[in-house]
């Protein structure tokens, strides 16, 4: 097991290395310089100013060479400064990614708190209305926009019912739980919503083919209450595929909380990340692709090793 | 002449220190809250788009016998909203509005504006704010101004409430003027400024320059930082200035909150204890936050005002025309169509329905139906809101180029006959979606139609505003048809210099010596009412060519809701200024 952790911690590298590289090259390759856009549209065409603001912000050099540096930076932990406000990457992602984290946490608690009973008891009652009830409901919360429900919800709460309205401003959890939870609420149901039907179609799925083995009906010739065989016996294997499911919406996550960000007003990952792309904030754009990625490695190893833990006959080596 | 105009500034420095005087004897003082957020990016259609909205004290207004601050009541904190987080908090930082509204709460500038209750935007003048008198030579070159004595920064390390003075001036002057520092082509005018002693600096122009004091007020320029700023303490941290109002905390993507200087220049005001201005990116979350009671003010769209009054009666609404100048610009191309023939640009012009472009962006039908006072003003090359040297396009002082604003789908195809273009040609129509908000696009969409109307027959390319609009078509590296906003100048005089003369913004790389030659002329003639008429001239020349063509976007009213305990809203500042912060949120008051 320790072996197998170890290989893949070492296969992250090259990955980590390939993603960086390419991020670096692309956001220099959209059309535009950030350098005209730093300089605004009062000396756009002015030499001096470029050269000035280029050398000001570590831009000269060939990509290969500013490559390098960026690299020798990050190995340092150093994500560079922001070419828009000057702050340290580092400092703004350690205020804003516990923020992402937690909405994410939770969206994925809603997301499985409303899928899998859902498609469990679609499963279990296939093709009864209780299964097309709770089909068409996750299939409807998968269609909903986020960001149209979102505003819907918001729009309609300043207008019918103002009590809906979230806060004005954030406040993290450890110092106002209760405000906290008011404005991460209805953004984390609404990603958790959109990310439910996709895992209850699977868990229905998954559940239909277990119970169709025969250590089921094994269990129910032995006369076992329809409880014990399907918790016990059903779930724990019909989840394994969902696990992964789950696991590999965490890119989609990180997606989805870009926007809910900048609806709810929340200072996230998400917000920060819109920002930069639309300033051409290298840095920024770098050193959020470079965490995400690295969230999303570590995750699917995450993942992989969860298996061993809901099913014991996998073991790694 | 020189000496009228020096006299005119002169006139209106005593007149505001006449009233200053008056305030303090009387609790009074004047106006609002400055929007930070106008310029948002994606409400362009809600003028003062974000909370702090754009009003101002009535410094040099005549004094009334009504005393507009005997009831004001002093304490409360005021709670805006804007729609994103400055850049940078360091005034030099970054060209953003957002660091230039932030910077206006923060610091002084040599002069602000007079902005305020009983002052029409035409008479919109810069006056004291860290000077205490200013004088010009004859020969309107050299400028001496001296500083106030009363004036100090904020009482927080490591400055600790020191006076300003000259040093800090020079120190100022350094960044504005610095290489990087892309704003430094605004000041290139001033050949030389000294510092006699520690309340004097001295400037020397290149040349007399009728918008000297201007500049000095524009909120983009020059914004008076301690010399500790280097070294000391770091400014893109830490903001410490010598305006009304103090940083209590910033936090990124959440709020900043100001707490007012007590010992601000102006003694009485502010009158508010702090303003704190959450920064909400979307629209209907800002306005759900004001319908629920959070904030105090917020920009609302033309499309939602009705209902909104409706649901909420108490409100207060303050509908203002932006200083925003949307124009139709052509690629300098020689080969192109309306190079070959000026007649196309005409014929461009007269495709446009600009009666229903204000309908279309601005409500205006409905609104004037609900009995709200709403402008039907055109923009010329000069922006409709800028009053003080606009030309009625639809009036008869704009002549016989009048018609070509006028919407006449038949003399524009007579036009394109007479170019040589009788089934039109084919082009690219280019733009950008993502920055200017629904009614900017809303009429950049429309445009299409027009133009397909009289045969141009469009290719469209909705543009990246960063990565190509702003880089390459605004500053002339485009092929075809291209629609977008100028930058908004607080004075006149920026749009001509820009749009004719050489440099590296002339948008579609004019050359009209006529037009160059009296922008140029305009910037050196102190005599106001002539050089009121020059701009005038200047726009009837660019209509009889069209060498840009004016359209509707940002001509429209854009409208601000105030909550009923908010007091004092309804005077007007520069827009465009961004310098509400020191001109008008000091004189604003909750009545709660």
């Amino acid at each position: 097991m320790q072996r197998y952790i170890l290989r893949r911690l070492l296969l992250m590298i090259p990955t980590l290395l390939g993603v960086s590289f390419v991020v670096f090259v692309i956001v220099r390759a959209v059309p535009g310089d950030v350098v005209d856009l730093i300089a605004g549209d009062f000396g756009a065409a002015d030499p001096a100013t470029k050269d000035a603001i280029r050398k000001e912000f570590g831009l000269e050099g060939n990509i290969i060479s500013q490559y390098i540096r960026w690299l020798g930076d990050i190995v340092q932990f150093d994500l560079g400064k922001s070419l828009i406000s000057g702050r340290t990457v580092t400092s703004e992602l350690s205020n804003r990614l516990p923020v992402t984290f937690q909405l994410g946490l939770m969206a994925i608690f809603f997301s499985l708190l409303i899928a899998v009973p859902i498609g469990i008891i679609s499963a279990i009652r296939q093709d009864t209305w209780a299964d097309f009830v709770g089909r068409s409901f996750a299939i409807g919360l998968l269609a909903a926009p986020g960001f149209w429900l979102a505003i819907l919800l918001i729009s309609m709460a300043g207008r019918y019912f103002t009590w809906g309205v979230p806060p004005t401003t954030y406040v993290e959890f450890t110092d106002n739980p209760i405000g906290n939870l008011k404005l991460m609420l209805v953004p984390s149901l609404i990603l958790g919503g959109g990310l439910s039907g996709s895992v209850m179609r699977f868990t229905r799925s998954t559940m239909l083919e277990t119970l169709r083995q025969d250590y089921i009906r094994t269990a129910w010739s032995k006369g076992l209450q329809e409880r014990v065989i399907i918790v016990r016996h059903a779930m724990r294997n019909a989840l394994i595929p969902v696990v992964t499911v789950v696991g590999l919406q965490l890119p989609i996550l990180v997606g989805g909380t870009v926007i809910i960000e900048s609806v709810y007003s929340i200072p996230g990952m998400g917000r920060y990340y819109i920002a930069a792309i639309d300033s051409k904030d290298y840095p920024v754009i770098q050193g959020i692709n470079i965490i995400v990625a690295t969230v999303v490695v570590f995750s699917n190893l995450g993942v992989d090793l969860l298996y061993s833990v809901i099913d014991p006959r996998i073991r790694y080596s | 002449m020189a000496a009228e105009y020096w006299d005119r500034y002169a006139r209106e420095r005593r007149s505001r220190r006449r009233f200053l005087g008056g305030a303090v004897a009387t609790g009074a003082g004047a106006a609002g809250l400055a929007l930070v957020g106008c310029g948002d990016d994606d409400d362009d259609d809600a003028t003062p788009k974000s909370g702090l909205a754009t009003n101002t004290p009535a410094p040099n207004a005549t004094p009334t016998p009504t005393d507009p601050y005997a009831g004001a009541k002093r304490g409360g904190t005021y709670k805006a909203d804007q729609a994103g987080d400055p850049p940078t908090i360091d005034p030099y930082g970054n060209l953003s509005f957002l660091t230039k509204g932030f910077s206006a709460f923060i610091y002084s500038r040599l002069f602000k504006y007079n902005a305020g209750a009983g002052v029409k935007k035409s008479d919109l003048l810069p006056v004291g704010d860290l000077a205490e008198s200013s004088e010009a030579s004859p020969d309107g070159l050299t400028w001496t101004i001296k500083l106030r004595k009363d004036a100090k920064f904020h009482n927080v390390a490591p400055v600790n409430g020191r006076a300003v003075t000259s040093d800090d001036v020079k120190f100022s002057w350094g960044r504005a003027t610095a290489e990087a520092n892309t704003n430094r082509s605004q000041l290139a005018f001033v050949d030389k400024v000294e510092y006699p002693d520690a309340s004097t600096v001295k400037f020397t122009l290149k040349a007399p320059n009728a918008a000297f004091l201007d500049v000095l007020a524009d909120a983009n320029l020059l914004w008076i930082m301690p010399t500790e700023s280097k070294g000391k303490f770091n400014p893109a941290q830490q903001a410490i200035g010598s305006g009304p109002w103090m940083l209590d905390s910033y936090q990124p993507s959440v709020v900043i909150k100001y707490k007012k200087n007590p010992a601000w220049h102006v003694p009485g005001f502010p009158l508010m204890d702090a303003i704190e201005s959450a920064i909400i990116p979307e629209y209907a979350n800002r306005l759900a936050q004001f319908q629920a009671g959070n904030t105090d003010v917020s920009g609302v769209t033309a499309e939602d005002i009705v209902s909104v009054k409706k649901a909420m009666a108490n409100i207060n609404l303050y509908g203002e025309v932006s200083q925003l100048l949307s124009m139709v610009f052509f690629d300098p191309d020689p080969a192109s169509p309306w190079a070959k023939d000026p007649r196309v640009k005409q014929a461009v012009s007269m495709a446009i329905d600009r009666a229903g472009l204000m309908d279309l962006g601005y409500n205006v039908k409905k609104l004037k139906a609900e009995g709200l006072a709403v402008s039907e003003r055109w923009n010329n090359l000069i922006p409709a809101g800028m009053e003080r040297f606009w030309l009625d396009p639809t009036g008869s002082a704009q002549g016989e180029t009048k018609k070509y604003f006028e919407y006449n789908v038949k003399e524009a195809k007579a036009l394109l006959a007479a170019a040589g273009f009788a089934n039109g040609f084919e082009t690219v129509y280019q733009y950008t979606a993502n920055r200017y908000g629904a009614a900017f696009n809303a009429i950049a969409e429309a445009h299409i139609g027009f133009l397909n109307e009289i045969g141009i027959k469009t290719t469209t390319d909705v543009q990246d505003y960063a990565s190509k609009y702003v880089t390459q078509t605004f500053v002339g590296n485009f092929k075809g048809i291209a629609f977008g906003y100028e930058t908004p100048f607080p004075e006149g005089g920026s749009y001509p210099n820009r749009m004719f003369t050489e440099n590296a913004s002339n948008h579609s790389k004019i050359v009209d010596a006529e037009l160059a030659a009296l922008a140029t002329k305009q910037q050196q003639e102190l005599d106001p009412a002539k050089r009121k008429e020059m701009f005038f001239e200047i726009q009837r020349k660019n209509a009889a060519k069209m060498h840009y063509v004016p359209s509707n976007a940002g001509a429209g009213t854009g409208w601000t809701a105030f909550q009923a305990w908010v007091k004092n809203i309804d005077v007007a500042t520069v827009p465009g200024s961004y310098g509400g912060g020191t001109e008008t949120a000091p004189y604003r008051w909750l009545d709660k």
